[in-house]
Protein backbone atom coordinates (compact mmCIF):
# COMPACT_ATOMS: atom_id res chain seq x y z
CA UNK A 1 0.00 0.00 0.00
CA UNK A 2 0.97 3.76 -0.82
CA UNK A 3 0.59 6.11 2.10
CA UNK A 4 1.46 10.32 1.77
CA UNK A 5 3.02 11.81 4.72
CA UNK A 6 3.58 15.81 4.58
CA UNK A 7 6.71 17.31 6.61
CA UNK A 8 5.34 20.12 8.26
CA UNK A 9 8.83 21.74 8.71
CA UNK A 10 9.16 22.42 5.15
CA UNK A 11 5.84 22.54 3.88
CA UNK A 12 5.30 26.37 3.39
CA UNK A 13 1.46 25.92 2.45
CA UNK A 14 1.36 26.92 -1.28
CA UNK A 15 -1.15 24.52 -1.29
CA UNK A 16 -0.28 23.05 -5.33
CA UNK A 17 -0.57 20.13 -3.81
CA UNK A 18 -4.42 20.75 -3.03
CA UNK A 19 -4.46 21.94 -6.36
CA UNK A 20 -2.93 18.73 -8.14
CA UNK A 21 -4.57 16.38 -6.03
CA UNK A 22 -8.08 17.14 -4.08
CA UNK A 23 -8.88 13.63 -3.10
CA UNK A 24 -5.57 13.33 -1.32
CA UNK A 25 -4.40 17.31 0.42
CA UNK A 26 -5.93 19.78 2.23
CA UNK A 27 -4.63 23.27 4.48
CA UNK A 28 -5.75 22.95 7.83
CA UNK A 29 -6.26 26.00 10.10
CA UNK A 30 -2.10 26.75 9.97
CA UNK A 31 -1.98 26.74 6.65
CA UNK A 32 -0.18 23.68 6.50
CA UNK A 33 -1.13 20.39 3.94
CA UNK A 34 -2.46 17.14 5.90
CA UNK A 35 -3.24 14.15 4.06
CA UNK A 36 -6.90 13.09 3.68
CA UNK A 37 -6.64 9.57 3.63
CA UNK A 38 -4.87 6.34 4.69
CA UNK A 39 -3.86 4.19 2.25
CA UNK A 40 -3.82 5.85 -1.54
CA UNK A 41 -6.16 4.14 -3.86
CA UNK A 42 -4.43 2.77 -7.13
CA UNK A 43 -6.82 5.52 -9.50
CA UNK A 44 -4.86 8.39 -7.25
CA UNK A 45 -1.35 7.45 -7.30
CA UNK A 46 -0.86 9.47 -10.73
CA UNK A 47 -2.18 12.81 -8.26
CA UNK A 48 -0.13 11.83 -5.72
CA UNK A 49 2.91 11.17 -7.61
CA UNK A 50 2.11 14.76 -9.59
CA UNK A 51 1.60 16.50 -6.22
CA UNK A 52 5.01 15.32 -4.64
CA UNK A 53 6.35 16.33 -7.87
CA UNK A 54 5.43 19.68 -7.78
CA UNK A 55 5.31 20.25 -4.24
CA UNK A 56 7.79 23.69 -4.37
CA UNK A 57 9.56 22.76 -0.57
CA UNK A 58 9.26 18.88 -1.45
CA UNK A 59 7.26 18.00 1.60
CA UNK A 60 5.54 15.14 0.25
CA UNK A 61 7.03 12.42 1.22
CA UNK A 62 5.42 8.80 -0.51
CA UNK A 63 5.73 5.81 1.88
CA UNK A 64 5.74 1.95 0.35
CA UNK A 65 4.31 -0.53 2.71
CA UNK A 66 6.25 -1.16 5.38
CA UNK A 67 8.54 2.36 5.26
CA UNK A 68 7.83 3.83 9.07
CA UNK A 69 5.12 6.30 8.69
CA UNK B 1 25.36 23.30 -43.22
CA UNK B 2 26.42 26.03 -45.62
CA UNK B 3 27.67 28.58 -43.88
CA UNK B 4 28.41 28.09 -39.77
CA UNK B 5 28.37 31.77 -38.53
CA UNK B 6 24.91 32.51 -39.71
CA UNK B 7 23.43 29.26 -38.29
CA UNK B 8 21.02 29.81 -35.41
CA UNK B 9 19.81 27.79 -32.15
CA UNK B 10 16.67 28.55 -33.20
CA UNK B 11 14.12 27.46 -35.37
CA UNK B 12 13.81 30.94 -36.83
CA UNK B 13 11.54 29.15 -39.44
CA UNK B 14 8.63 27.76 -37.25
CA UNK B 15 8.40 30.78 -35.26
CA UNK B 16 7.96 33.72 -38.01
CA UNK B 17 5.26 35.46 -35.61
CA UNK B 18 5.99 38.62 -33.93
CA UNK B 19 3.89 38.21 -30.87
CA UNK B 20 1.86 40.40 -28.99
CA UNK B 21 -1.22 39.18 -26.37
CA UNK B 22 -2.16 43.19 -25.87
CA UNK B 23 -3.04 43.55 -29.76
CA UNK B 24 -6.89 43.79 -29.82
CA UNK B 25 -7.13 41.92 -32.70
CA UNK B 26 -4.88 38.99 -31.57
CA UNK B 27 -6.63 39.04 -28.35
CA UNK B 28 -10.51 38.57 -29.92
CA UNK B 29 -9.44 34.84 -31.11
CA UNK B 30 -5.76 34.45 -29.20
CA UNK B 31 -6.49 30.22 -28.30
CA UNK B 32 -7.21 30.02 -32.52
CA UNK B 33 -3.84 31.45 -32.80
CA UNK B 34 -2.43 29.25 -30.07
CA UNK B 35 -3.36 26.08 -31.12
CA UNK B 36 -1.34 26.60 -34.25
CA UNK B 37 1.58 28.03 -32.61
CA UNK B 38 1.71 25.80 -29.71
CA UNK B 39 2.40 23.46 -32.08
CA UNK B 40 5.33 25.01 -34.29
CA UNK B 41 6.71 27.36 -32.01
CA UNK B 42 6.44 26.62 -28.17
CA UNK B 43 8.69 29.50 -27.11
CA UNK B 44 7.01 32.48 -29.26
CA UNK B 45 8.54 35.97 -28.99
CA UNK B 46 7.59 39.32 -29.17
CA UNK B 47 9.49 42.35 -30.40
CA UNK B 48 6.86 44.80 -28.84
CA UNK B 49 6.99 45.81 -24.75
CA UNK B 50 10.59 45.50 -24.83
CA UNK B 51 11.38 41.85 -25.95
CA UNK B 52 9.94 39.14 -24.46
CA UNK B 53 9.45 35.20 -25.08
CA UNK B 54 6.36 33.25 -24.26
CA UNK B 55 6.00 29.79 -23.36
CA UNK B 56 2.63 28.30 -24.32
CA UNK B 57 2.91 24.65 -23.08
CA UNK B 58 1.49 23.82 -20.01
CA UNK B 59 4.65 21.43 -19.37
CA UNK B 60 6.96 24.38 -19.93
CA UNK B 61 4.48 26.99 -18.01
CA UNK B 62 4.58 24.98 -14.92
CA UNK B 63 8.68 24.29 -15.42
CA UNK B 64 9.11 27.94 -15.21
CA UNK B 65 6.56 28.99 -12.76
CA UNK B 66 8.33 26.50 -10.47
CA UNK B 67 11.74 27.28 -10.61
CA UNK B 68 12.45 30.98 -8.98
CA UNK B 69 16.35 30.04 -9.48
CA UNK B 70 16.54 30.95 -13.39
CA UNK B 71 12.99 32.46 -13.29
CA UNK B 72 12.55 35.61 -10.34
CA UNK B 73 9.19 37.81 -9.82
CA UNK B 74 11.26 40.43 -8.61
CA UNK B 75 11.66 42.89 -11.58
CA UNK B 76 7.89 42.75 -11.91
CA UNK B 77 5.48 40.10 -13.30
CA UNK B 78 3.71 41.89 -15.85
CA UNK B 79 4.54 42.28 -19.79
CA UNK B 80 4.10 45.65 -20.41
CA UNK B 81 5.19 47.01 -16.65
CA UNK B 82 1.82 48.11 -14.62
CA UNK B 83 3.78 50.92 -13.27
CA UNK B 84 2.41 50.55 -9.24
CA UNK B 85 3.90 52.67 -7.33
CA UNK B 86 4.94 50.33 -4.89
CA UNK B 87 6.56 46.34 -5.33
CA UNK B 88 3.78 44.09 -4.77
CA UNK B 89 4.33 42.19 -1.96
CA UNK B 90 4.38 38.92 -1.86
CA UNK B 91 4.33 38.29 -5.78
CA UNK B 92 7.56 40.88 -6.16
CA UNK B 93 9.71 38.91 -3.81
CA UNK B 94 11.48 35.07 -4.04
CA UNK B 95 12.63 33.04 -1.42
CA UNK B 96 13.73 32.88 1.04
CA UNK B 97 11.68 36.12 2.60
CA UNK B 98 8.87 35.17 0.29
CA UNK B 99 7.43 32.78 2.32
CA UNK B 100 7.53 35.02 5.75
CA UNK B 101 5.40 37.66 3.58
CA UNK B 102 3.30 35.25 2.50
CA UNK B 103 2.42 33.73 6.13
CA UNK B 104 1.38 36.92 7.16
CA UNK B 105 -1.21 36.75 4.87
CA UNK B 106 -2.41 33.09 4.48
CA UNK B 107 -4.81 33.02 8.29
CA UNK B 108 -6.94 35.46 6.43
CA UNK B 109 -7.42 32.86 3.13
CA UNK B 110 -7.53 29.66 4.74
CA UNK B 111 -10.60 27.50 3.08
CA UNK B 112 -12.26 28.07 6.94
CA UNK B 113 -11.20 31.86 7.25
CA UNK B 114 -12.66 32.43 3.63
CA UNK B 115 -16.19 30.50 4.15
CA UNK B 116 -16.68 32.72 7.39
CA UNK B 117 -17.05 35.52 4.59
CA UNK B 118 -19.71 33.68 2.97
CA UNK B 119 -23.08 35.02 4.75
CA UNK B 120 -21.72 38.82 4.37
CA UNK B 121 -21.01 38.01 0.61
CA UNK B 122 -24.23 36.61 0.14
CA UNK B 123 -25.92 39.89 1.73
CA UNK B 124 -23.93 41.58 -0.73
CA UNK B 125 -24.87 39.89 -3.82
CA UNK B 126 -28.54 39.70 -2.92
CA UNK B 127 -28.71 43.44 -2.75
CA UNK B 128 -27.03 44.04 -5.57
CA UNK B 129 -29.23 41.06 -7.81
CA UNK B 130 -32.57 42.32 -6.22
CA UNK B 131 -31.81 46.70 -7.75
CA UNK B 132 -31.88 44.73 -11.11
CA UNK B 133 -33.39 41.70 -11.07
CA UNK B 134 -37.17 43.54 -12.17
CA UNK B 135 -35.93 45.92 -14.86
CA UNK B 136 -35.44 42.80 -17.41
CA UNK B 137 -32.36 43.76 -18.92
CA UNK B 138 -28.78 44.25 -17.17
CA UNK B 139 -25.19 44.57 -18.26
CA UNK B 140 -24.01 42.39 -15.79
CA UNK B 141 -20.53 43.22 -15.61
CA UNK B 142 -21.40 46.89 -14.58
CA UNK B 143 -24.25 45.10 -12.40
CA UNK B 144 -22.80 42.47 -10.47
CA UNK B 145 -19.55 40.90 -11.69
CA UNK B 146 -17.52 44.48 -11.04
CA UNK B 147 -19.14 45.18 -7.96
CA UNK B 148 -18.73 42.08 -6.17
CA UNK B 149 -15.14 41.95 -5.77
CA UNK B 150 -14.74 45.57 -5.07
CA UNK B 151 -16.76 45.23 -2.10
CA UNK B 152 -15.54 41.80 -0.79
CA UNK B 153 -12.02 43.49 -0.71
CA UNK B 154 -12.98 46.20 1.37
CA UNK B 155 -14.63 43.29 3.65
CA UNK B 156 -11.79 41.86 3.77
CA UNK B 157 -9.13 44.41 4.32
CA UNK B 158 -11.51 45.60 7.03
CA UNK B 159 -12.83 49.24 5.48
CA UNK B 160 -15.74 51.05 7.03
CA UNK B 161 -18.85 50.46 4.91
CA UNK B 162 -19.08 54.13 4.93
CA UNK B 163 -15.87 54.17 2.83
CA UNK B 164 -16.22 51.90 0.12
CA UNK B 165 -18.45 54.53 -2.08
CA UNK B 166 -15.32 56.20 -2.17
CA UNK B 167 -13.20 52.69 -2.38
CA UNK B 168 -15.00 51.92 -5.27
CA UNK B 169 -15.09 55.19 -7.24
CA UNK B 170 -11.50 55.22 -7.58
CA UNK B 171 -10.99 51.43 -8.17
CA UNK B 172 -13.85 52.07 -11.08
CA UNK B 173 -12.23 54.83 -11.99
CA UNK B 174 -8.67 52.92 -12.11
CA UNK B 175 -10.08 50.34 -13.96
CA UNK B 176 -12.00 52.11 -16.91
CA UNK B 177 -9.08 54.14 -17.55
CA UNK B 178 -6.35 51.41 -18.10
CA UNK B 179 -9.47 49.91 -20.06
CA UNK B 180 -9.25 52.38 -23.08
CA UNK B 181 -5.36 52.91 -22.21
CA UNK B 182 -5.66 56.63 -20.12
CA UNK B 183 -2.28 56.13 -18.70
CA UNK B 184 -2.78 59.67 -17.26
CA UNK B 185 -6.28 59.27 -15.56
CA UNK B 186 -5.14 55.81 -14.54
CA UNK B 187 -2.12 57.31 -12.01
CA UNK B 188 -4.32 59.60 -10.99
CA UNK B 189 -6.68 56.90 -9.37
CA UNK B 190 -3.86 54.77 -8.70
CA UNK B 191 -2.19 57.74 -6.60
CA UNK B 192 -5.85 58.21 -4.84
CA UNK B 193 -6.03 54.68 -3.98
CA UNK B 194 -2.36 54.39 -2.50
CA UNK B 195 -2.63 57.35 -0.30
CA UNK B 196 -6.31 55.93 1.17
CA UNK B 197 -4.23 52.48 1.66
CA UNK B 198 -1.53 54.15 3.59
CA UNK B 199 -3.80 56.14 5.45
CA UNK B 200 -5.75 53.25 6.89
CA UNK B 201 -2.60 51.06 7.20
CA UNK B 202 -1.14 53.80 9.40
CA UNK B 203 -4.42 54.12 11.47
CA UNK B 204 -4.22 50.40 12.09
CA UNK B 205 -0.39 50.78 13.80
CA UNK B 206 -2.02 52.94 16.74
CA UNK B 207 -5.71 51.61 16.82
CA UNK B 208 -5.17 47.89 15.74
CA UNK B 209 -8.58 45.81 15.03
CA UNK B 210 -9.44 42.90 14.07
CA UNK B 211 -8.82 42.74 10.39
CA UNK B 212 -6.32 42.41 7.60
CA UNK B 213 -5.50 45.53 7.24
CA UNK B 214 -4.03 45.46 10.86
CA UNK B 215 -2.34 42.23 10.31
CA UNK B 216 -0.53 44.04 7.26
CA UNK B 217 0.22 47.00 9.73
CA UNK B 218 1.41 45.05 12.27
CA UNK B 219 3.54 42.04 11.18
CA UNK B 220 6.78 41.01 12.19
CA UNK B 221 8.95 38.65 11.63
CA UNK B 222 12.29 37.50 12.82
CA UNK B 223 13.57 36.45 8.98
CA UNK B 224 12.38 39.43 7.03
CA UNK B 225 12.12 42.93 6.84
CA UNK B 226 8.86 44.40 7.48
CA UNK B 227 9.32 47.83 6.50
CA UNK B 228 6.33 50.63 5.25
CA UNK B 229 7.40 49.96 1.88
CA UNK B 230 6.75 46.34 1.98
CA UNK B 231 3.23 46.67 3.81
CA UNK B 232 2.28 49.33 1.38
CA UNK B 233 2.91 46.69 -1.05
CA UNK B 234 1.25 44.04 0.23
CA UNK B 235 -2.14 46.17 0.83
CA UNK B 236 -1.62 47.29 -2.81
CA UNK B 237 -1.25 43.78 -3.87
CA UNK B 238 -4.86 42.46 -2.28
CA UNK B 239 -6.69 45.02 -4.22
CA UNK B 240 -4.74 44.67 -7.42
CA UNK B 241 -4.61 40.62 -7.39
CA UNK B 242 -7.81 40.28 -5.82
CA UNK B 243 -10.25 42.84 -8.31
CA UNK B 244 -10.06 42.99 -11.83
CA UNK B 245 -9.25 38.91 -11.97
CA UNK B 246 -12.45 38.14 -10.21
CA UNK B 247 -14.47 40.91 -12.22
CA UNK B 248 -13.40 38.76 -14.94
CA UNK B 249 -13.57 35.28 -13.54
CA UNK B 250 -17.38 36.15 -12.85
CA UNK B 251 -17.93 37.91 -16.16
CA UNK B 252 -16.58 34.90 -18.12
CA UNK B 253 -18.09 32.69 -15.99
CA UNK B 254 -21.82 34.37 -16.15
CA UNK B 255 -21.13 34.33 -20.35
CA UNK B 256 -20.42 30.81 -20.31
CA UNK B 257 -23.93 29.86 -18.58
CA UNK B 258 -25.72 31.95 -20.89
CA UNK B 259 -24.37 29.97 -23.84
CA UNK B 260 -24.94 26.53 -22.30
CA UNK B 261 -28.52 27.40 -21.00
CA UNK B 262 -28.79 23.20 -20.34
CA UNK B 263 -26.35 23.92 -18.46
CA UNK B 264 -27.04 26.49 -16.73
CA UNK B 265 -30.80 25.02 -15.90
CA UNK B 266 -28.75 21.98 -14.34
CA UNK B 267 -26.41 24.00 -11.66
CA UNK B 268 -29.16 25.30 -10.13
CA UNK B 269 -29.83 22.30 -8.31
CA UNK B 270 -26.17 20.17 -8.61
CA UNK B 271 -24.06 22.37 -6.72
CA UNK B 272 -21.15 19.62 -7.83
CA UNK B 273 -22.06 20.77 -11.60
CA UNK B 274 -21.66 24.23 -10.53
CA UNK B 275 -18.38 23.75 -9.20
CA UNK B 276 -17.32 21.69 -12.44
CA UNK B 277 -18.91 25.14 -14.31
CA UNK B 278 -16.46 27.48 -12.63
CA UNK B 279 -13.08 25.21 -13.00
CA UNK B 280 -14.14 24.99 -16.84
CA UNK B 281 -14.49 28.56 -16.96
CA UNK B 282 -11.71 29.05 -15.65
CA UNK B 283 -9.88 27.27 -17.75
CA UNK B 284 -11.45 27.71 -20.68
CA UNK B 285 -11.74 31.69 -20.29
CA UNK B 286 -8.21 32.23 -17.81
CA UNK B 287 -9.06 35.65 -16.01
CA UNK B 288 -5.29 35.87 -15.47
CA UNK B 289 -3.98 35.86 -19.42
CA UNK B 290 -0.18 35.57 -17.96
CA UNK B 291 2.38 36.54 -15.45
CA UNK B 292 6.04 37.55 -16.75
CA UNK B 293 9.51 36.38 -14.98
CA UNK B 294 12.96 37.69 -15.53
CA UNK B 295 15.69 35.44 -16.63
CA UNK B 296 18.61 35.36 -13.59
CA UNK B 297 20.71 32.62 -15.53
CA UNK B 298 21.21 31.03 -18.64
CA UNK B 299 18.26 28.73 -19.57
CA UNK B 300 16.80 26.29 -22.24
CA UNK B 301 13.01 26.00 -22.88
CA UNK B 302 11.87 23.42 -25.60
CA UNK B 303 14.80 24.39 -27.54
CA UNK B 304 15.28 28.11 -27.32
CA UNK B 305 18.04 29.50 -25.44
CA UNK B 306 17.23 32.21 -22.71
CA UNK B 307 19.65 34.89 -21.26
CA UNK B 308 19.87 36.85 -17.91
CA UNK B 309 17.62 39.64 -18.40
CA UNK B 310 14.62 38.27 -20.24
CA UNK B 311 11.21 38.76 -20.19
CA UNK B 312 9.77 35.47 -20.18
CA UNK B 313 5.20 35.56 -19.94
CA UNK B 314 4.28 32.14 -18.74
CA UNK B 315 0.86 32.06 -20.71
CA UNK B 316 -1.39 30.25 -18.05
CA UNK B 317 -4.15 30.74 -20.41
CA UNK B 318 -2.41 29.06 -23.35
CA UNK B 319 -1.68 26.36 -20.80
CA UNK B 320 -4.53 25.97 -19.98
CA UNK B 321 -5.25 24.74 -23.27
CA UNK B 322 -2.43 22.88 -23.96
CA UNK B 323 -4.25 19.08 -25.29
CA UNK B 324 -1.13 17.47 -24.16
CA UNK B 325 -2.40 18.20 -20.67
CA UNK B 326 -6.48 18.45 -21.43
CA UNK B 327 -7.88 16.59 -24.22
CA UNK B 328 -10.16 18.42 -26.73
CA UNK B 329 -8.93 22.12 -25.12
CA UNK B 330 -11.28 23.91 -26.97
CA UNK B 331 -14.45 22.80 -26.41
CA UNK B 332 -16.16 24.05 -23.13
CA UNK B 333 -17.24 21.27 -21.64
CA UNK B 334 -18.12 21.48 -17.59
CA UNK B 335 -19.89 17.67 -17.79
CA UNK B 336 -16.26 16.07 -18.06
CA UNK B 337 -15.37 14.61 -14.64
CA UNK B 338 -11.78 13.67 -16.32
CA UNK B 339 -10.60 17.55 -16.75
CA UNK B 340 -7.53 17.35 -14.65
CA UNK B 341 -6.99 20.66 -12.16
CA UNK B 342 -6.24 23.76 -14.55
CA UNK B 343 -3.78 26.71 -13.87
CA UNK B 344 -5.37 29.70 -14.09
CA UNK B 345 -4.51 30.46 -10.31
CA UNK B 346 -0.97 30.05 -11.16
CA UNK B 347 1.67 27.51 -9.83
CA UNK B 348 4.00 27.07 -7.47
CA UNK B 349 5.16 29.16 -4.83
CA UNK B 350 3.28 32.03 -6.20
CA UNK B 351 -0.08 30.40 -6.56
CA UNK B 352 -2.97 32.56 -6.13
CA UNK B 353 -3.30 33.08 -2.05
CA UNK B 354 -6.90 34.17 -2.97
CA UNK B 355 -8.52 31.35 -5.01
CA UNK B 356 -10.91 30.17 -2.46
CA UNK B 357 -12.14 33.61 -2.08
CA UNK B 358 -12.44 33.79 -6.05
CA UNK B 359 -14.60 30.76 -6.27
CA UNK B 360 -16.83 31.48 -3.47
CA UNK B 361 -17.32 34.71 -5.38
CA UNK B 362 -17.88 33.04 -8.10
CA UNK B 363 -20.46 30.15 -6.63
CA UNK B 364 -22.49 33.08 -4.93
CA UNK B 365 -22.56 34.70 -7.73
CA UNK B 366 -24.01 32.05 -9.89
CA UNK B 367 -26.42 30.93 -7.26
CA UNK B 368 -28.06 34.36 -6.03
CA UNK B 369 -28.41 35.85 -9.73
CA UNK B 370 -29.86 32.24 -11.30
CA UNK B 371 -32.66 32.29 -8.51
CA UNK B 372 -33.81 35.71 -9.63
CA UNK B 373 -32.78 35.64 -13.09
CA UNK B 374 -32.76 31.93 -14.39
CA UNK B 375 -33.04 32.68 -18.52
CA UNK B 376 -30.89 35.76 -19.23
CA UNK B 377 -29.75 36.07 -22.81
CA UNK B 378 -27.38 38.63 -25.34
CA UNK B 379 -29.16 41.59 -25.93
CA UNK B 380 -30.08 41.58 -29.35
CA UNK B 381 -27.54 42.79 -31.61
CA UNK B 382 -25.10 43.07 -28.65
CA UNK B 383 -21.75 41.31 -29.42
CA UNK B 384 -19.20 40.49 -26.83
CA UNK B 385 -15.88 42.11 -26.63
CA UNK B 386 -12.47 41.11 -24.60
CA UNK B 387 -10.44 42.75 -22.50
CA UNK B 388 -6.50 42.28 -23.53
CA UNK B 389 -3.89 42.52 -22.02
CA UNK B 390 -2.98 40.99 -18.60
CA UNK B 391 -6.93 40.16 -17.24
CA UNK B 392 -9.09 38.63 -19.82
CA UNK B 393 -12.74 39.01 -19.59
CA UNK B 394 -15.49 40.43 -21.29
CA UNK B 395 -15.38 44.05 -21.57
CA UNK B 396 -19.55 44.32 -21.08
CA UNK B 397 -22.46 41.81 -20.74
CA UNK B 398 -25.67 43.43 -22.17
CA UNK B 399 -28.59 41.00 -21.36
CA UNK B 400 -31.89 40.68 -20.92
CA UNK B 401 -34.74 38.10 -19.67
CA UNK B 402 -38.54 38.28 -19.28
CA UNK B 403 -40.25 39.63 -16.07
CA UNK B 404 -43.00 38.04 -14.94
C1 LIG C 1 -10.63 34.45 -10.41
C2 LIG C 1 -9.87 35.26 -9.67
C3 LIG C 1 -8.38 35.16 -9.54
C4 LIG C 1 -7.46 34.66 -10.42
C5 LIG C 1 -7.69 34.04 -11.79
C6 LIG C 1 -6.15 34.82 -9.80
C7 LIG C 1 -4.96 34.42 -10.40
C8 LIG C 1 -3.72 34.49 -9.80
C9 LIG C 1 -2.50 34.01 -10.38
C10 LIG C 1 -2.38 33.38 -11.77
C11 LIG C 1 -1.50 34.22 -9.49
C12 LIG C 1 -0.03 33.83 -9.68
C13 LIG C 1 0.85 35.00 -9.91
C14 LIG C 1 2.14 34.64 -10.63
O1 LIG C 1 2.35 33.49 -11.03
O2 LIG C 1 2.97 35.55 -10.85
C15 LIG C 1 -2.08 34.87 -8.33
C16 LIG C 1 -1.38 35.28 -7.20
C17 LIG C 1 -1.94 35.97 -6.17
N1 LIG C 1 -3.30 36.26 -5.99
FE1 LIG C 1 -4.81 35.72 -7.21
N2 LIG C 1 -6.30 35.41 -8.59
C18 LIG C 1 -7.65 35.63 -8.37
C19 LIG C 1 -8.23 36.18 -7.24
C20 LIG C 1 -7.53 36.64 -6.14
C21 LIG C 1 -8.14 37.21 -4.95
C22 LIG C 1 -9.65 37.34 -4.72
C23 LIG C 1 -7.11 37.59 -4.14
C24 LIG C 1 -7.14 38.28 -2.79
C25 LIG C 1 -8.11 38.97 -2.33
C26 LIG C 1 -5.86 37.24 -4.81
C27 LIG C 1 -4.60 37.46 -4.29
C28 LIG C 1 -3.42 36.98 -4.83
C29 LIG C 1 -2.11 37.18 -4.23
C30 LIG C 1 -1.81 37.92 -2.93
C31 LIG C 1 -1.18 36.55 -5.06
C32 LIG C 1 0.33 36.47 -4.87
C33 LIG C 1 0.70 35.24 -4.10
C34 LIG C 1 2.20 35.09 -3.89
O3 LIG C 1 3.00 35.79 -4.50
O4 LIG C 1 2.59 34.22 -3.09
N3 LIG C 1 -6.16 36.66 -6.01
N4 LIG C 1 -3.44 35.00 -8.54
S1 LIG D 1 2.50 21.85 -2.21
FE1 LIG D 1 4.04 21.38 -0.66
S2 LIG D 1 4.41 23.32 0.36
FE2 LIG D 1 2.52 23.53 -0.77
S3 LIG D 1 0.92 23.03 0.70
FE3 LIG D 1 1.37 21.18 -0.41
S4 LIG D 1 2.92 20.19 0.84
FE4 LIG D 1 2.84 22.28 1.54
Amino acid sequence: MIRARVDRERCEGYSQCNALAPELFELDDDGISTPLVGDVPPDLLDALRDAADHCPTQAILVLSDGADA
Amino acid sequence: MADPTTATDVPVDSCPLDFDHTDPLAAQDIYGLLSTERERCPVLHGSGHGGFWALSRFADVTRAANDHEHFTTRQGVTVPALGLPVGSVPLTTDPPEHKHYRRALQPFFTPTAVAALGPAIREVVIDRVEAFAGRGQADLIEEIAGPVPCIVIALLLGLDRDKWTDFMEWVDGMESASHVGDTETRAHYAAKLYDFLVAEVEQRKSEPRDDLLTTIAQATSEEAEFSDVIRYGMAQLILVAGHDTTVAGIGSMLRHLMENPDLRTRVRSDPELLGRAIEESLRFESPVFGLARTVTEDVEVSGTELQPGDKVLLMYGSANHDPRRFPDPEVFDADRTDRPPHIAFGFGRHRCIGEHLARLEMRIVAEELLARVPDYRLAPGATIEMRTALVRGPRALPVVWDVP
